[in-house]
């Protein structure tokens, strides 16, 4: 008996042995694939996945909905949430907790960072106090935008439920009315209103749930505007005076906010197929606006230059909002409704 | 033991997040293989309902997949049938689908259910005793026996939708027919505030005016939990000749308390009537 329990011990220590020592792989061989990193996305964006990356102690810094992030220009990761015990957490690149603040946006729903004059600037919408807030990096209030009464187009506050802003760089603030009337409102960098276009309506200049907005640089000398259609699964883009230039269509993906790193477009995709709950996944296309990844999602497959209807193919994500692209081409994905959890960092292979 | 303890703590780091003892973090263990369940895979069809045979295609996009099926309503294994192109459906059936992957959990089971209409019942006349409440007045009540399934997407046009109340459906046959079962095809989708039917009631009568009850389907009670899904009526019927048949779909008397629509009449739909 004796003998038979200091045979098995001693094999563990080899084994144990084995495991720390470098090089020692061979002592896994045949449970080597048991211990392998799952890796998602196709082609040149493909991911490991950190389900823990930005989890805090709740009962401390608490979050309902996850619904934005940004990287500041001193590499931290913001995270907008709409609980207003900290609607802005603030991390490092590893996960570390830095800072929170903020306890007053109830309806925390969009977070855009502009550089102005050397310094970052945060442009929150809340879609419960009906207004865009221009703060500070560190949440000190700069300006309000209420809901646009001149343009006699809205009854009163309510019927404005922002859901995104997208900052030009002379400073123009574009606003998605994403929950509201669906209208883009293009203001000049004091909150003077400048022009209203969209709105609901019948034709690929209109929009159903216009969620997410962004300014579109990658062509240098031709600015533009792209803009979701969550509803219509599609992406659309504008000049900077309201002209539908194209629809980008993205069968099957619920998009939330095109996000440009470089050349390439992250969106993250709330719901896919045919609408399901917990059906998410994120979306990247490439310089072309062709679909080359879906982290979490299906293959993109285009015939006859048709991207082929998207869906969700593992269980990782529920509900994805927002993706933050940081300086080392990771992601960061924030999510709606998802049991009050963290962002899930995606860390590129 | 010390040595057992050490190989214990040595094999489960890379399933746990590390903190030292100041509560930093200290190591990031990806996700591993084997831990994250496939979604679940799809059933395409151009129909639920069928004369004489009918191809099904299952997909879910991610390389290596291997679905395995049954027909027979068992739950799938990885011994059952796996889908290679097409499947093709030659009698009445429950297609059942679990997706399995090397590198992923297998998938939750899809299921769904098709029908071979033997005989085409000609019907003579259909009618409603109401219309169907705006915007779901679909194609009216004659596409409720045209043997087109609606997709999850209430407001196209094989839906007809039913606010509160309850309906009836009057069907005038070209000749008398046995009857054994009568099928309607409807939808759950609480978040949309579409609940099924509580039950329904079959009558027939061979002169238009004398009904008489020969069927009902069971009671079916509110899920709070229940996804979206195809709802499936079903009364047995015993009658050897019926030319007029009269359906009954009661309503639930209002949306129960749990739903944040509670207390408000909920929505009915339905899209097809099936005979056997």
């Amino acid at each position: 008996m004796l003998n038979r329990r200091k045979f098995i011990e001693s094999t563990l220590t080899t084994i144990v042995g084995g495991a720390l020592l470098p090089g020692a792989k061979a002592v896994f061989n045949g449970k080597d694939a048991y211990y392998r990193d799952l890796i998602i996305g196709h082609h040149t964006h493909r991911y490991k996945i950190d389900m823990h990356w930005g989890a805090l102690n709740a009962d401390f810094y608490p979050v309902n909905d996850c619904h934005e992030m940004v990287q500041d220009s001193k590499g931290r990761i913001l995270l907008l949430t709409n609980h207003t015990k900290n609607n802005v957490i603030v991390y490092d690149k590893s996960g570390r907790l830095i800072d929170v603040w903020g306890t007053e946006y109830p309806g925390a729903h969009g977070l855009s960072l502009h550089v102005e004059g050397g310094e970052d600037f945060l442009y929150i919408s809340d879609n419960e106090r009906h207004e865009i807030i221009k703060t500070s990096i560190d949440g000190k209030l700069i300006m309000t935008i209420p809901y646009p009464k001149d343009s006699g187009l809205y009854k009163g506050p309510e019927e404005f439920i922002p859901t995104e802003t997208a900052i030009a760089p002379n400073g123009d603030i574009y606003v998605a009315d994403g929950y509201g009337l669906q209208y883009i409102l293009h203001y000049n960098s004091k909150g003077t209103l400048l022009n209203v276009f969209g709105g609901r309506g019948v034709g690929d200049a209109y929009f159903d749930n216009a969620h997410g907005i962004c300014f579109d640089d990658r062509d240098k000398s031709n600015p533009s505007l792209l803009i979701t259609a969550r509803q219509q699964n599609a992406l659309k883009r504008f000049t900077l005076d309201g002209q539908l230039i194209e629809v980008i269509p993205l069968p099957g993906a619920f998009i939330c906010r095109p996000v440009i790193h470089k050349n390439h477009v992250f969106l993250a995709t709330i719901w896919s197929g045919q609408g399901l709950a917990n059906s998410g996944f994120v979306s990247i296309l490439n310089a072309e606006n062709r679909m080359i990844s879906a982290p979490g999602g299906s293959r993109p497959q285009y015939i006859d230059g048709t991207l082929q209807a998207m869906h969700q193919t593992s269980k990782i994500f529920q509900h994805p909002h927002d993706v933050c692209v940081d300086d080392d081409e990771n992601l960061y994905v924030a999510q709606w409704n998802a049991g009050k959890t963290y962002p899930i960092k995606l860390v590129r292979v | 033991m010390i040595r057992i303890f050490i190989l214990c703590i040595i094999v489960f780091l890379p399933f746990k997040v590390l903190f030292s003892q100041e509560g930093e973090r200290i190591g990031t263990p990806y996700t591993s293989i084997k831990s994250v369940p496939l979604a679940a895979p799809i059933i395409h069809s151009s129909s639920y309902f069928f004369q004489d045979d009918m191809l099904v295609h299952l997909t879910l996009g991610i390389d290596q997949v291997q679905l395995h099926y049954t027909l027979d309503g068992s739950t799938p294994t990885i011994e059952s049938p796996l889908y290679t192109d097409s499947i093709l459906l030659d009698k009445s059936c429950i297609l059942s689908v679990i997706a399995f992957h090397s590198d992923y959990l297998s998938s939750s089971e899809v299921r769904a259910r098709f029908f071979k209409i033997d005989h085409a019942i000609q019907v003579k006349k259909i009618s409603l005793d109401r219309i169907a409440d705006e915007p779901y007045v679909g194609v009216g009540a004659s596409g409720l026996i045209d043997l087109v399934k609606g997709s999850f997407d209430f407001h196209a046009s094989t839906w007809l939708g039913f606010n509160g109340g309850d309906l009836e459906v009057l069907l005038e046959l070209e000749e008398a027919i046995p009857l054994h079962k009568v099928i309607v095809s409807t939808l759950i989708d609480h978040r949309s505030w579409i609940f099924s039917p509580r039950y329904m009631e079959i009558y027939a009568s061979n002169n238009g005016d004398d009904y008489k009850l020969i069927g009902k389907s069971t009671m079916y009670e509110v899920e709070e939990t229940a996804e979206r899904r195809f709802q499936y009526l079903e009364a047995p019927c015993h009658t050897e000749s019926a030319t007029f048949i009269k359906i009954i779909l009661k309503n639930i008397p209002y949306i129960p308390d749990w739903h944040v629509g509670q207390g408000d009449p909920s929505w009915m739909f339905i899209d097809e009537i099936i005979f056997e």
